[in-house]
């Protein structure tokens, strides 16, 4: 024990004595392990403790795949589905069920939209959830009629209700409809996310017998003693039972078992484990650096390393001596590491707008706790011996008696310089990497951003309005509230245009029925579903959408008049290829559903409607008169700042309808932006991880570079006494370091399309092998690592001759 | 008695590109235990290359090597290790201290790798500082001693395990004539206690302060004689 602090003493001493290589090393595994700090306490927050219930290993979601779905891709259960579920399975203590439900809150202050979800009675005692006031729903309560009960957020209660203590027992309206608050709910319940009250769910006698829409999202407490394996078997083999009974509905569809937390993370798990393989990139490009920076290093010290082992040291014992020493590097890394970690984490979180971070389960949680701490401190360690493995065993593998003999000093040899560049090209080959990625991942945004923003959304207001089931009743209803409304807007002399629309391309809507063509049955297992989006007449002028075909809805395609659609011409091309689509008929349902048909009147340019699509969405369009949305968008065109016409349009609603209110309000272009941020957060972060790799890589390389000129600085001095010219130098050492960028690029190249191949359910908007990227990528690392090589190979060319060779 | 060292047709050579180059050829010497041995000759005549055998830094050679009648030519690298650790120590010509360490950290750091507990460690190294009287000087580092002090220290360090053999290699080399003198009886007295002392030296002065001298020419011995005077004189 004793030995070891003597080999910490004297480690800090050589650090000491060498503040310049110390404080480089520290500021590079700074970088590489804070880096780390910021993506682990990310990822340990999203990935592992994304939602927090008692014995959350045993929760979980039963999901839906549709025909050709899988993976990720899942529809939610339908009613029928769901209750047979409920019925039969016998893995679960308790089979819970969830709905979205957007309700207008009144009776409470000023109206406003709540985010709500319906609930089966037992939902909470499946979480493992009490109140913090009053209770949650109780059996009987799912029965309609018997059901006008809400439960509210801890969030709602302090916002909206003043956190009164007395809240319980007192009644507010949803959508017009009295409700009693039964309880309150915990201020760290946020599920589902954004979740501001619950409501129970309730079923018709219809809503039992369907299994067409998919709405309710089952979650299960596994038994004590059931595996999530064993409940997945359970559920496969009342799936297999379903096509002979419904084949019509049940055919090709499959269930999942998924664990709650891997739900909740969903498509950002597979970005959080993209971001902390990078950063381990990272983290890989720093250790080659310093490791570079301990060999020569050890280069100047073979002397000692030499003396040691005479004196009677083992091998081990230097090497343990020497990793100490790295080990210390590690430890300083780790300080600066956890401040730019805590740097990191407070920018990352300062600049998610609240709109999205509302539906990222556990943002709250994101910071420096004890295992983001830990985790630093166990990445230093490796990193520290990551970095100091090599110089170590290089080290202490002096021989001893060549270097004590008298009159020999310490050089470098060729298999030392050898392992010097092998390290380069790791790190010219990582950064490669690490760019392409980033030009990967920034284009795929750019080009997101770009397909919806030749919509011109900066001049574009959007709004939402949720309409009573009690007050709007009847098509007619709303039908009459959407004209009114508009025709109010359309009078402000700022608005170029105004329409209404049930679904916006990127909102976060999603409509997307089954439907069926007349003419061409749908085959057993077919998945046929489009984007149903219920839209005014202005709809496709306001949104730049290109008219291929036909005509644009006009104020008299009415309830009264044929019942008429528009498609898009990705749809058009699939089901009437070669031919036009106008006049042809279709159908929202299956083939023998009662919905009427409808004829195409016209086909338009396809919309990008989500950015997690990789193939562009099927659309089919209504006129909104003839098929009225109770939740529906405004969107409005104004030649003036969005903002100021926001008070002009409030006052236009209320003069339609005073107890109606509008909510997300936004510029469209905050739409579109909001919903790839996530992707443009990936993107950046990237483009950071991208950028510390390219100075990394030119502080490793012009390090390198310089000190070859240092130790060749005889021979450069006898080439030039031998005639070499400058530029002859220059060459000779700009050479040796494109010779380890064209190496390090055709090992990184290869590598990058391989991985971005591996990740391509990642990328959304760019193939992965997209020639820019990989080009831009290459060129930038090149240019960098030339003029990493220019610098010091200039050096060598001033070279006075004859001091150099008298140069010891 | 058994002799201390026996060496049988050690040789030692490199490959070269015309062939083979001999530093030591056909080497066969004993050395009594007690003895006090100079090796002697031109440069390039394979001196160093013979005590870097000798003090087992050096494992690529042929021959027979017995030490304490141990076959060093058919132990492994550990086993020489240990054998070298526990009964020999250096002195060099440049002192070859380690600069980061102050004087008494160079003492203690033979020790430390022969695994000796620590307040056996402090003992030893107390007393070594008192033997050679640089207790002042303790807790200086090399770059702040002359040539003679650091050569003091450097035979303070090759001693203070007891060890059975010294190799010294031009132990003087780099001090002027009173330092090397102070040196010179030093080892007489370490010899006289019964420390065998092998040096390598091209100082005639030097030579007569032992009782054997080996003449090596060309990787040769070419002669063993003793010195015609006494030490120092």
């Amino acid at each position: 024990m004793h030995s070891i602090f003597q080999d910490l003493r004297f480690g800090l001493r050589m650090l000491a004595k060498n503040p310049g290589i110390t404080l480089v090393a520290i500021f590079t595994l700074g970088l590489g392990i804070g880096a780390n700090t910021a993506t682990f306490s990310l990822s340990n927050t999203f990935l592992r403790k994304p939602v927090s219930f008692p014995e959350v290993q045993r929760l979980v979601m039963v999901l839906n795949h549709a025909p050709g779905q899988q993976g990720q891709d899942w529809s939610s259960a339908s009613p029928a589905d769901f209750l047979d579920w409920k019925k039969e399975a016998r893995s679960f203590v308790g089979l819970a069920g969830y709905q979205w439900a957007d309700v207008n809150l009144t009776g409470a202050g000023e109206p406003v939209k709540a985010q709500g979800f319906r609930v089966t009675p037992d939902f909470f005692d499946v979480l493992g959830i009490r109140a913090a006031l009053g209770r949650g729903f109780v059996a009987g309560e799912d029965i309609p009629g018997q059901d006008a009960r809400v439960i509210l957020s801890y969030g709602l209660w302090t916002q909206q209700f003043a956190s009164d203590p007395r809240i319980v027992g007192k009644t507010v309206k949803l959508d017009g409809r009295p409700c009693e608050i039964v309880g309150v709910m915990r201020q760290d319940l946020n599920f589902p996310a954004s979740a501001a009250l619950w409501i129970p769910m309730t079923f018709s006698t219809d809503e039992k017998q369907d299994r067409t829409s998919h709405k309710v999202y089952p979650l299960g407490r596994l038994k004590s003693g059931v595996s999530l394996r064993q409940a997945q078997a359970e559920m496969n083999a009342i799936q297999q039972r379903m096509p002979s009974l419904y084949p019509a509905t049940e055919t090709g569809w499959s269930i999942t078992v998924q664990d709650l937390g891997e739900f909740v993370a969903g498509y950002g798990r597979g970005y959080m484990l993209l971001m902390l393989g990078a950063v381990g990139f990272v983290l890989l490009i720093a250790c080659a650096n310093v490791t570079n920076l301990l060999l020569v290093r050890s280069t100047s010290r073979q002397n000692e390393l030499a003396i040691r082992r005479a004196l009677g040291g083992s091998r081990a014992r230097v090497i343990r001596q020497l990793l100490i020493e790295s080990l210390l590097l590690g430890m300083g890394g780790s300080v600066a590491g956890l401040l730019l970690g805590a740097w990191g984490i407070s920018l990352l979180r300062g600049n998610m707008p609240p709109e999205v971070s509302r539906y990222i389960p556990s943002w709250n949680k994101v910071g420096l706790d004890r295992e983001v701490f830990l985790y630093t401190l166990a990445v230093a360690c490796v990193a520290g011996i990551i970095a100091g493995l090599v110089p170590a065993f290089q080290g202490s593998d002096s021989d001893s008696s060549e270097m004590l003999r008298a009159g020999q000093r310490a050089g470098s040899t060729r298999s030392r310089t050898r392992l010097r560049n092998a390290f380069i090209v790791a790190e010219i080959s990582l950064s490669l990497v690490l760019l392409v990625g980033a030009a990967l991942m920034s284009k795929g945004v750019r080009s997101l951003f770009a397909s919806n923003f030749k919509s011109d959304p900066q001049s574009v207001l959007t709004m939402r309005v949720a309409l009573p089931g009690s007050k709007y009743a009847t098509p007619s209803q709303r039908s009459a509230f959407y004209d009114r409304f508009l025709e109010r807007i359309r009078e402000l002399h700022e608005v170029d245009s105004a329409t209404v629309a049930s679904v916006i391309p990127y909102d976060n809507e999603d409509d997307t029925p089954a439907f069926s063509i007349e003419g061409q049955p749908r085959q057993l297992g077919e998945l046929r579903t489009a984007e149903r989006n219920s839209v005014g007449p202005d709809y496709f002028r306001l949104l730049r959408v290109r008219l291929m075909e036909g005509r644009e809805f006009t104020d008299r395609d009415s309830a009264d008049s044929p019942r008429a659609a528009i498609v898009s011409e990705s749809l058009a091309r699939r089901y009437w290829p070669g031919t036009s689509a106008l006049g042809r008929r279709l159908k929202i349902g299956d083939d023998d559903s009662k919905t009427p048909w409808v004829t195409v009147i016209g086909v338009v340019a396809d919309l990008d409607y989500s950015p997690w699509e990789h193939d562009l969405v099927r659309a089919i369009y209504f006129p909104y008169r003839q098929d009225p949305h109770a939740s529906s968008y405004i969107a409005i065109r104004a030649s003036a700042d969005l903002r100021s016409i926001i008070p002009a349009v409030k006052t236009a609603l209320s003069s339609v309808d005073p107890d109606q209110p509008v909510y997300d309000i936004l510029p469209y272009e905050r739409v579109i932006s909001d919903q790839i941020l996530g992707l443009a957060y990936v993107a950046v972060v990237m483009g950071v991880l991208g950028l510390m790799a390219l100075v990394m890589s030119a502080i490793g390389v012009s390090g390198v570079m310089a000190y070859s000129v240092t130790q060749r600085m005889q021979e450069i001095g006898l080439r030039m006494a031998l005639g070499a010219r400058p530029r002859d130098v220059l060459g000779l050492f700009l050479g040796g370091g494109l010779k380890l960028l064209a190496i390090g690029t055709a090992i990184g190249l290869p590598a990058s399309y391989a991985l971005a191949r591996l990740l391509s359910s990642l990328l959304y908007g760019v193939r992965a092998a997209d020639f820019f990227s990989y080009a831009s990528g290459a060129i930038l690392l090149a240019v960098v690592v030339v003029l990493g090589c220019y610098i010091p190979a200039r050096r060598a060319t001033r070279v006075d001759p004859m001091r150099a060779l008298r140069y010891e | 008695m058994e002799p201390l060292i026996r060496l049988r047709n050690l040789e030692k050579s490199y490959d070269l590109a015309g062939g083979k180059y001999f530093v030591l050829r056909r080497v066969s010497l004993d050395i009594e235990p007690g003895e006090f041995v100079t090796v002697m000759g031109p440069s390039g005549a394979g001196k160093s290359t013979l005590l870097s055998i000798l003090g087992m830094l050096d494992g690529a050679w042929s021959g027979e090597y017995f030490f304490l009648e141990q076959p060093v030519h058919k132990l492994s690298v550990k086993q020489r290790n240990e054998l070298h650790k526990a009964n020999i120590g250096f002195v060099f010509q440049s002192y070859h201290l380690i600069d980061n360490l102050t004087v008494y950290e160079n003492l203690e750091i033979p020790l430390s790798y022969r695994n000796i507990p620590h307040k056996e460690r402090v003992s030893l190294v107390c007393d070594a500082l008192d033997r050679f009287n640089i207790v002042g000087k303790k807790d200086l580092f090399p770059n702040q001693l002359s040539g003679g002090q650091q050569q003091l220290v450097g035979v303070a360090r090759a001693v203070i395990q007891r060890p059975k053999l010294i190799l010294a290699d031009e132990p003087t080399g780099n001090l002027h004539s009173a330092q090397g003198d102070e040196i010179m009886q030093l080892f007489k007295k370490l010899n006289e206690a019964g420390t065998t002392i092998i040096q390598v030296t091209h100082s005639e002065k030097n030579a007569t302060y032992g009782n054997r001298i080996v003449q090596l020419g060309d990787g040769w011995v070419v002669n063993q004689s003793t010195p015609t005077a006494a030490g120092g004189a």
